[in-house]
């Protein structure tokens, strides 16, 4: 192409050429101020009602940092599901340039059919004021319905939705939760069961680790029926395709008002599972916890209930009890006395909330007085019914003897399923009542008393006398601190008493004769003096003095009283460095008390004191208490 | 007399007769309240077959004497007169609490309430629920404290006296039944110083509902009868309570409709 001729006619025009485009390079590497784009999107602008859809907000530029993010949008009626989140990255666009691609994003729902527009954002870029268009969103109910067998194109239902357009598609049809609704307009108090199934067409998929979100219900009483533990599949067939039937959440829901009822659909999460690589260890990561699988959630859009209110007409027996269902009474005994009691059972039972059944009302009787009333309710609940039974006691009390009717009980019901109200009635019973032995002290009825008083006053007992009125509240005798203070009181003597008993069992024979040894002796002297006060027998007083004496010191030494001498007890009384004077007078004491009977009476009376005192005094100094 | 003293006398005469003025309003305020008159009147209103009047009067007696067994009798007594069960029974069972023995209060419940010994029952077992019911929670604390009590001094007597002594044998017997007795009584004692803690409420409006929440806009569930004896487990807000009913069911109802023992 090119020749060797340095004056080639292209050269030139090659040249500026390349000139010019080294310029533009250039002016591109500069860091310039330029926003590229700023865009608003959504994943849809057709979709069904309550069908997640994805909105983004795209902003590329060339500068160093955005100044500031842009506002969010006004999204209207639209209901934001998620998010927002962000993310930022920046892109080469060639070996010396590059772009940074900022997108926030929100996952949002349309609550109903109609048509939503989503407003603009704003962004402030270099000292510009830039704005996204509005996005136009159309909301349909039947949107997804074209993939669906013609069985089930009438039936409420959203189809799996992933991040993958691509995925979404192959999934439409083939994977999704179908709510079933037992009614769509019931009446006020109407069981309605409302039953979550995941379909699936040959679709493989995990729900393992899965989360659900149950719907929650407002104005109105849920009771959980079902709640799957695991997918447990079973195959129905819809215009020849085959599908697999998994039950996931059942409940019913008992309107308490007419009007409309919205009730959020459940969407629960899944995995589609994904096998990109030939790594025979993939199976090992594959579970749970390192599941690699693409996320998918089975939305499902909510339920509306059109709760019809009760038809004029109700009798005045209606009860207000809404379902299907049948009464019936078990004969009771028909001969009582007056004493006795009657207690009635009436069971209710069939289809519909059981345990809202009102109580019959007993109507006025001349022969009975209603006592007492309680109600139990046993439910019966499978995935297809609702309702139980309900057993009602009456008890009754006749008023007088003879010959009593019950009349027949009504119990007025609506019956949803036939649209109109019922009565039920038991039937008629007769009693025979014989007089009864227990009438109690009847009460003195008053001249302008009325005759027909409630037959249950009829034997009440006269009042009371009230004579000194009780003003004071009486504490509760827990609550005074000397009633525990006093058992703490007797507990602590017993504790003490206790432990001195311990302490005298460890003592020996001989400690323990040693301890007792001088309150002994004290105890006899006590004795002494009270028999020279009284002035009784000389002699007996004296050898009682004498006796003392020679046990206390046998007691303390160890020794037999009996057979201590005059030199035995010096010996012992020595070793108490006592003196030998005091001794000698102890024992000359001793001696004149044992000779007393040949003592003259008058100079022993005047005597037997002092030696009583002096006996002691000797005693405390040669023997150590 | 001159100015001064007419003044004087003046001043003195109209002292005296606002003296005066006072003491009769307040003889008059006093005779108004005086308790003693109260039961007159009720009991002849209530001797006159003027039931309603009666138990008027003696609500009034029950706001001065609040814990007087007869006048709770009484007032449970003209109330049932009137039809009014649900406040007979609660004054009954107010009545029963404060003289347990007192037959003619039992015999008056039970004909009102026959199922009122279910309701508060206390053991599967009647006698064990006729033991507990036979004194008050204060005789019983009385009666444990004094077994305790008397078993402490007996063993300090047992422990005091010598180990020789043959009567510590005597003393040992005496300890032992005092401990049978504190044993048999402090169960009983324990029983009515927990239950105290309980709140027990008897419901006194006709067509009481219980429901499953405070409001009136939830879910009516079971019907209690006026007379039934329940037990308030909160307040939830100032005008509802939460109570449970016989066989552990728990609804909502309102203050008004119930009255607490």
């Amino acid at each position: 192409m090119w020749n060797r001729s340095p004056h080639h006619p292209l050269r030139l025009p090659l040249l500026l050429l390349l000139g010019l485009g080294m310029v533009a390079s250039a002016a591109a590497q500069q860091p310039g101020t330029g926003l590229t784009r700023f865009e608003a999107l959504v994943d849809k602008t057709q979709l069904g009602v309550g069908e997640p859809f994805i909105f983004t907000l795209v902003i590329e530029y060339t500068s160093n940092q955005m100044s500031a993010p842009p506002t969010d949008p006004d999204f209207g009626k639209v209901r934001i599901t998620g998010g927002p989140s962000q993310s930022s990255q920046v892109v080469s666009t060639n070996f010396s340039s590059a772009k940074a691609i900022f997108t926030k994003q929100w996952e949002l729902m349309a609550p109903a059919e109609g048509r939503y527009i989503i407003g603009v954002s704003t962004l402030q870029f270099s000292n510009q004021s830039h704005e996204t268009k509005a996005v136009t969103i159309q909301a349909t109910q039947d949107a997804s319905a074209s993939a669906l067998p013609d069985d089930l194109k009438n039936e409420p239902v959203l189809f799996a939705k992933s991040k993958e357009t691509r995925v979404n598609q192959m999934l439409e049809g083939r994977l999704f939760l179908r709510p079933a609704i037992s009614n769509k307009e019931p009446y006020v108090g109407e069981a309605v069961i409302i039953k979550y199934d995941v379909l699936n067409d040959r679709v493989r998929v995990d729900f393992g680790g899965s989360n659900m979100v149950l719907p929650q219900v407002q104005g109105a009483l849920k009771e959980e029926i079902f709640q799957a533990n695991s997918i447990d599949n079973k195959t129905v067939t819809y215009n020849g395709r085959q599908f697999a039937l998994a039950p996931l959440y059942y409940y019913a829901v008992i309107p308490s008002k007419p009007g409309e009822l919205s009730i959020d659909g459940m969407t629960i999460d899944a995995r589609l599972p994904t096998s990109t690589s030939r790594d025979p260890l993939d199976d090992f990561f594959s579970g749970p916890m390192f599941a690699r699988g693409l996320p998918v959630t089975l939305p499902s859009p909510p339920v509306i209930l059109k709760v019809k209110p009760l038809p004029d007409g109700a009798p005045p027996e209606f009860s207000g009890t809404v379902g299907d269902f049948q009464m019936e009474m078990p004969p009771p005994a028909t001969a009582l006395t007056e004493d006795d009691m009657i207690t009635l059972e009436l069971v209710l039972s069939g289809k519909g909330a059981i345990e809202l059944a009102d109580a019959p009302v007993f109507p006025a009787s001349d022969d009975f007085d209603v006592v007492g009333q309680s109600a139990k309710a046993e439910k019966e609940v499978t995935p297809d019914t609702f309702g139980g039974k309900k057993i009602f006691e009456i008890v009754l009390r006749p008023k007088h003897a003879g010959r009593l009717n019950l009349p027949p009980l009504k119990y007025g019901i609506f019956n949803p399923r036939e649209g109109q109200y019922k009565t039920l009635e038991t039937k008629p019973v007769s009693f025979q009542v014989a007089p009864g032995n227990n009438k109690g002290t009847s009460a003195p009825e008053g001249e302008n008393a009325p005759k027909s008083r409630q037959m249950t006053t009829r034997d009440l007992n006269y009042l009371l006398p009230v004579a000194n009125l009780r003003t004071l509240r009486p504490g509760l005798i827990f609550q005074d601190p000397l009633f525990w203070l006093a058992q703490l009181a007797a507990a602590g003597l017993l504790i003490f008493c206790w432990r001195r008993d311990r302490r005298r069992g460890r003592m020996n024979a001989g400690e323990l004769r040693r301890s007792k040894a001088w309150p002994t002796f004290n105890k006899r002297i006590r004795e002494i003096r009270r028999r020279i006060d009284k002035g009784e027998n000389v002699e007996e007083t004296a050898g009682a003095l004498e006796h003392a004496a020679r046990a206390l010191i046998a007691d303390r030494f160890g020794q037999s009283p009996e057979g201590l001498t005059r030199r035995d007890i010096a010996e012992l009384l020595q070793t108490g460095s006592m003196s030998t004077d005091r001794i000698n007078r102890l024992l000359d004491i001793l001696e004149l008390c044992s000779t007393v009977r040949y003592a003259p009476a008058g100079m022993i009376n005047g005597n037997l004191t002092q030696w009583t005192d002096e006996v002691t005094q000797l005693l405390k100094e040669g023997v150590r208490e | 007399m001159n100015r001064h003293q007419t003044l004087t006398s003046i001043l003195r005469r109209a002292g005296f007769l606002a003296a005066l003025f006072l003491l009769l309003a307040a003889a008059t305020a006093r005779a108004a309240d005086d308790p003693n008159k109260l039961v007159i009147d009720a009991e002849e209103a209530y001797r006159q077959g003027k039931y309603e009047e009666s138990a008027r009067v003696y609500e009034k007696l029950v706001e001065l004497a609040p814990h007087d067994p007869a006048v709770l009798y009484n007032l449970g007594t003209a109330y049932a007169r009137v039809n009014q069960r649900g406040l007979a029974i609660w004054r009954y069972l107010q009545a029963e609490r404060l003289m347990p023995r007192e037959r003619t209060i039992k015999e008056n419940l039970r004909i009102l309430a026959p199922e009122i010994d279910q309701q508060l029952a206390i053991s599967p077992l009647p006698p064990i629920d006729w033991v507990y019911n036979y004194l008050t929670a204060n005789e019983w604390g009385r009666l444990a404290a004094g077994a305790l009590v008397l078993v402490c001094l007996l063993g300090a007597l047992y422990f005091w006296l010598p180990r020789e002594n043959p009567r510590r044998q005597w003393v040992m017997k005496g300890v032992w039944l005092a401990g049978l007795l504190a044993a048999a009584s402090w169960p009983f004692a324990l029983m009515h110083f927990f239950r105290a803690e309980v709140w027990q409420g008897v419901v006194v409006a006709e067509g009481t509902v219980a429901r499953t929440g405070p409001s009136e806009s939830q879910i009516e569930n079971f019907a209690l009868p006026a007379g039934t004896v329940v037990r308030i487990m909160e307040s939830t807000t100032q005008e509802w309570v939460k109570i449970s009913f016989a066989g552990g069911r728990v609804g909502f109802i309102k203050k008004e409709q119930v009255r607490f023992l």
